[in-house]
């Protein structure tokens, strides 16, 4: 499981405290997730894709996420 | 990395435990073929290594666990202060250390009878008090080394503050 929450968090200027307290868990959880050391249940999967306001499949995937620099590219390539 | 950090810190625990078994027993059977200098060598070693796993223990994330668990106030609410991740590991660790209380205390027990069965040992008061400070430290030392099994502890993780600032 794949997860883009450190990515959201530091576009978003979200400490992981601020994070683990919206969405009810030990901070120390956030990382574990972030690692990919611990894959979440489906309640909290859903509270942090609520916290960033974005689909939960925009923050977890099977599959690993194109990078921030190649998305930005072939972002520009297509403009 | 977290996994080996973990894997690396239980086999120092399980070292250390050994040690301080090994510490505590070697003098008394041997006690007069030490020389004074050797003794106190090992008197430090093993305050050393008290020092070591005691700060181990306690800072191990076992007892972060143990100290929010609040078990009365759960059996009386079923309200934890635990999110899931704590309670799978939590769950994980008591399970893990139920069944290997099972091995250990079933080798011992069978391992007790053949020795008295074949006339090795008469057991004694003298013997039963012996042998059971060494398996307190192990009973001790077990929740938690199981637990570290699984996730590194705070002596050697990077604090939660430190990855932060990084």
């Amino acid at each position: 499981m794949f997860n883009r929450i450190a990515l959201l968090r530091a576009d978003g200027n979200v400490s992981r405290k601020a994070l683990a307290e919206a969405v009810g868990v030990n901070p120390q959880t956030i990382g574990y997730l972030e690692r990919g050391d611990y894959k979440p249940s489906l309640e909290l999967a859903m509270k942090i894709a609520a916290f960033f306001g974005v689909p939960v499949e925009l923050v977890f995937s099977f599959t690993p996420f194109e990078s921030v620099t190649d998305a930005l590219k072939r972002v520009q390539e297509a403009s | 990395m977290t996994r080996m950090i973990a894997r690396h810190r239980a086999a120092a625990g399980i070292l250390a435990l050994l040690a301080l078994v090994l510490f505590y027993t070697l003098p008394e059977e041997t006690g007069d073929a030490w020389g004074d200098v050797a003794m106190a060598t090992l008197d430090v070693l093993m305050l050393l290594v008290v020092i070591a796993g005691g700060w181990a223990l306690f800072t191990s994330p076992y007892f972060n666990i143990l100290h929010r668990e609040s078990p009365l106030r759960r059996a009386a609410t079923g309200i934890t202060d635990l999110d899931e991740r704590e309670l799978a590991l939590r769950d994980r660790a008591s399970g893990l250390t139920y069944n290997l209380f099972v091995v250990l205390n079933m080798i011992a027990i069978g391992a007790l009878a053949l020795a008295i069965e074949q006339a090795w040992v008469v057991l004694d008061g003298d013997m039963l008090m012996k042998a059971f400070i060494p398996y307190s430290y192990v009973s001790l030392f077990l929740p938690v080394l199981t637990l570290e099994w699984f996730e590194p502890s705070s002596l050697w993780a990077t604090p939660i503050d430190d990855e932060e600032e990084a």
